[in-house]
């Protein structure tokens, strides 16, 4: 890690001194570094992480003079990569956002389906152990948290967890059954 | 375009960067903001007529003192939150230097005279308009840090923002202190301490929004 962060540094010592081929050598392998980066961070296709690494490249060469030679190259190049991280997943919570007229008619509730829904969810946690059927009973159909479900039941959290991961699986067991 | 010959392309731009440019960038920012901040006092309130004995008594430069300092540490400040990834814990607590000065003097100052006269010294005949005039005069000066700190890259921008702001609000202090007649350091760490801190506060809140990059 140190030879790599002095090797960087000493290509961007070169590139500030007008270097050129220095530039492109640090740029390429910051580029590498960089999409491993994004790649382990971001739940988005390959070109949303090339954007970003192109985004990041422009700004470590437009910005190279906020670089302190007496400071680690690689914690500067990646605080820039994480701003620009930050700032992505900024943009894309800002574009998701939709206006909320006529919401109410997405989420008017169909009393039928519910109903038959419930009903079937009813009979099928009826053939659970009680303790599994309540711990899912909480969390999952009254969106309870585990440590809630747990002071209501009187079972450990542990429990809880373990009660509604088991219980889910026979659950989803038993669905795939009658379907079959 | 693909990132290898976008690389190729930036690389073919490769000015070089002075050592310190960053540095001298900050700097001519503050000379130029605090030339707009004498400039406008003269023109807005006038110097006061008694600045050639006046720069001779310790007042003017207890004043001085302080809105240099605050304007001296919050560039210090400022020089580290325009780079990404550096360490400003050290630079923001500094900024409790100025501000120790200004209590303690104050205090001691309040300590020594008669019960009857604090209020009076405190409140001078100016406190209505001090803090004011001071946010005032650093709005022009806080627009060229800002205008300086776009082309670096704060990635806390409402930091540099606040920096920015209190360096602003330090030379524009400084400069109003050509004018004001006031000589209590009471009064300075309440009015003009107000004043600095509403630009600070100005410059956070301008800086969150303009400082994107």
């Amino acid at each position: 890690l140190r030879a790599i962060e002095e090797r960087l540094k000493a290509l961007m010592l070169r590139s500030l001194a007008g270097e050129a081929a220095a530039t492109r050598d640090l740029l390429l392998a910051l580029m590498t570094q960089l999409r491993r980066y994004f790649s382990r961070r971001m739940s988005a296709g390959a070109d949303d992480v090339e954007d970003l690494v192109q985004e990041t490249l422009l700004a470590v060469h437009l910005k190279r003079e906020t670089f302190d030679p007496d400071q680690l190259l690689t914690a500067w190049v990646f605080a820039i990569a994480r701003h620009k991280l930050i700032d992505w997943y900024r943009r894309r919570s800002a574009s998701l956002t939709v206006p909320l007229d006529g919401a109410a008619e997405l989420f008017a509730e169909d009393a039928y389906d519910g109903a038959t829904a419930g009903d079937d969810v009813g009979q099928l946690l009826g053939e659970l152990p009680a303790n599994q059927a309540a711990a899912i009973r909480c969390m999952k159909l009254e969106g309870l948290s585990a440590a809630q479900t747990a002071s209501r039941t009187g079972q450990s959290v542990p429990a809880v967890k373990v009660g509604v991961h088991r219980g889910m699986r026979a659950l989803i067991a038993r669905l795939r059954g009658a379907r079959e | 375009m693909k990132t290898e010959d976008f690389v190729a392309r930036l690389a073919a731009n490769t000015a070089p960067v002075a050592r310190g440019a960053l540095v001298r960038r900050l700097l001519l920012a503050s000379l130029g903001g605090a030339l707009i901040a004498v400039l406008c006092v003269a023109a807005l309130y006038g110097l006061r007529p008694d600045l050639g004995t006046a720069v001779l008594g310790t007042p003017f430069w207890m004043k001085a003192t302080f809105t240099m300092g605050v304007a001296a540490f919050a560039l210090l400040l400022l020089e580290r939150a325009a780079r990404p990834g550096a360490d400003l814990h050290i630079r923001l607590a500094l900024l409790i230097l100025p501000l120790a000065f200004i209590l303690i003097a104050a205090v001691s100052e309040l300590a020594l005279l008669p019960r009857s006269e604090r209020v009076a010294t405190w409140l001078g005949s100016t406190w209505r308009t001090c803090a004011f005039s001071i946010a005032g005069l650093s709005i022009p000066v806080l627009a060229l840090a800002l205008l300086a700190l776009r082309r670096l890259a704060p990635t806390r921008p409402a930091v540099a923002g606040l920096a920015a702001g209190l360096l602003s609000g330090g030379l524009a202090a400084s400069a109003y202190g050509l004018h004001c007649p006031e000589t209590s350091a009471a009064f300075v760490a309440t009015w003009y301490l107000l004043g600095v801190l509403g630009s600070g506060l100005l410059g956070a809140a301008a800086g969150a929004r303009l400082l994107r990059w």
